[in-house]
């Protein structure tokens, strides 16, 4: 009775698991190889690491594309690992990514319309925001501001692989449409 | 009528979808701030992830280890006439500092039976592959493949092959964590060489540490060397850590002799005697160091 009177966290839950499609699995499974492959250690430029961060280009694809590509809790378990890799505070990286996806969101019916180039240049005002928190929320945890670089260098790579990861995923999310799983 | 219907239960979907983001950013609030000051049970979980994770990584990497290694070994091929005639100069280099090296290791072994210097407890070492850097812009920290199994602890030093890496601070079953000597949080005694001045190493996550609370700074002089004292007992007295660069804005930087973005391998050091690492033929292996020069008591026992 409890169950179907749809409270607390059953009800959470259930409505999580009806809203999501079943390619939001699979986004999610890409999503978090992703997530361990921005871990992996390359050349630094600089002494700073040069890493885009994929999960940020994932969250905005999807995000502009439909609000049941990736739930909300899934947004925010990515962020939770995020932050569990990064050693940064618990929900710091979970609670940018849901205000980065509440925010295009709401900014949907314009990019999807709009070209490429719009959308580029979106996600390069919405990276810049979720960097300039995480580097607020990192700062405020050490008590110490860190130099810029160190987020400038990730966010420039970030950008730079904008096209090719959206190319990709285009493809992705074409592919699972024809196998009856996505679009 | 149907229309109403679409329309009341789309309503009532986004209701619920914006009462669960709603949770959610209260809930990443919440843990924001408990979470803030990094407390010991976080470290577990950091760690229990960090070795889940691992065999995932361990695959995820391969293919960026692998165009690495390619890089690397185009480049040496390209370059091996230049190098070999390098490698030969610093070989004679290398002899002539062997020999010198060897007559101090006599002298100073004759001083310590003249002054009977009890020598420093025994450290073995376990050569680790560091597996990925896991601290992303904010932390500088490395994850090596050895962890509780091999004997590591917390505490434990890591040194490269020409000077201090860093120090051991949490360690799984699998896998272990080094926070560098870069790092923010970072803070190592030190005492700098010829001035015999003591200070402390302070990491700024930067690539060159500080040298922070010293008042002796005119003693010091560009390329001083830089070592741990082994004040506190954390790291290992005499290691080697880099050399000493005045800055225009008179802070005193440490250019490290280990180049900690080019490392593969590393050593562990810990003062337990054995340490059992598992062959590929899952049979214990024990792993000594090499051991010390003619020390007091192996003279006494002659």
């Amino acid at each position: 009775m409890a169950f179907k009177s749809g409270t607390g966290l059953v009800n959470f839950l259930q409505n999580q698991r009806e809203s999501a499609r079943p390619g939001s699995l699979f986004l999610f499974i890409i999503a978090l190889l992703f997530l361990l492959f921005q871990s992996v250690q390359l050349p630094g430029l600089w002494g700073v690491s040069a890493m885009p961060n994929f999960l940020l280009i994932i969250i905005f694809f999807c995000s502009v594309l439909g609000e049941d590509r990736l739930g909300h809790v899934q947004i925010f378990s990515l962020g939770l690992m995020q932050d569990l890799l990064m050693a940064t505070p618990l929900g710091l990286w979970g609670g940018v990514l849901l205000l980065m996806h509440l925010y295009t969101r709401s900014q949907s019916t314009i990019l999807v319309a709009g070209s490429f180039m719009t959308n580029w240049i979106s996600f390069a005002l919405v990276a810049l925001a979720a960097y300039a928190l995480i580097y607020l929320g990192v700062s405020l945890q050490h008590d110490f501001y860190f130099n810029f670089s160190l987020i400038l260098i990730p966010y420039i790579a970030t950008l730079a692989v904008f096209p090719v990861m959206t190319k990709l995923l285009d493809f992705l999310e074409l592919r699972l449409s024809r196998i009856g799983i996505g679009g | 009528m149907v229309k109403s219907g679409i329309r009341t239960s789309g309503g009532r979907r986004k209701g619920s979808s914006r009462r669960r983001l709603i949770i959610l950013l209260v809930l990443s609030a919440l843990l924001y701030i408990v979470t803030r000051n990094q407390p010991a049970a976080l470290q577990s979980i950091h760690q229990v992830f960090t070795d889940v994770s691992y065999s995932v990584k361990y695959l995820v990497s391969r293919p960026v280890v692998f165009t690495q290694d390619f890089l690397a070994l185009a480049q040496n091929y390209l370059s091996l006439r230049s190098e070999n005639n390098r490698l030969k100069k610093e070989l004679d280099k290398f002899h002539q500092i062997e020999i010198e090296n060897e007559m101090l290791r006599h002298q100073i072994d004759d001083y310590r039976e003249l002054f009977n210097v009890q020598p420093e407890a025994q450290k073995n070492s376990i050569v680790a592959e560091i597996m990925f850097d896991p601290g992303g812009p904010f932390v500088r920290t490395y994850v090596l493949n050895v962890g509780y199994n091999n004997g590591v602890t917390v505490g434990d030093t890591v040194v490269g092959q020409f000077g201090l890496v860093g120090r051991i601070v949490s360690v799984g079953v699998l896998s272990s964590r080094v926070l560098l000597v870069t790092d923010l949080n970072s803070r190592i005694p030190v005492r700098v060489e010829p001035a015999g001045v003591n200070a402390i190493l302070a990491g700024d996550n930067s690539d060159v540490p500080k040298i922070l609370f010293n008042a002796e700074t005119q003693n010091m002089s560009d390329g001083d060397i830089v070592m741990a004292s082994g004040l506190g007992g954390q790291v290992q007295s005499g290691t080697p850590i880099g050399k000493i660069r005045l800055e225009r804005n008179g802070s005193i930087s440490v250019i490290l002799f280990e180049k900690l973005d080019h490392l593969n391998l590393v050593r562990v050091l810990h003062g337990q005697q054995n340490i059992a690492l598992k062959s590929t033929q899952d049979e214990p292996v024990i792993l000594k160091t090499a051991p010390q020069a003619n020390s007091l008591t192996d003279r006494q026992g002659e």
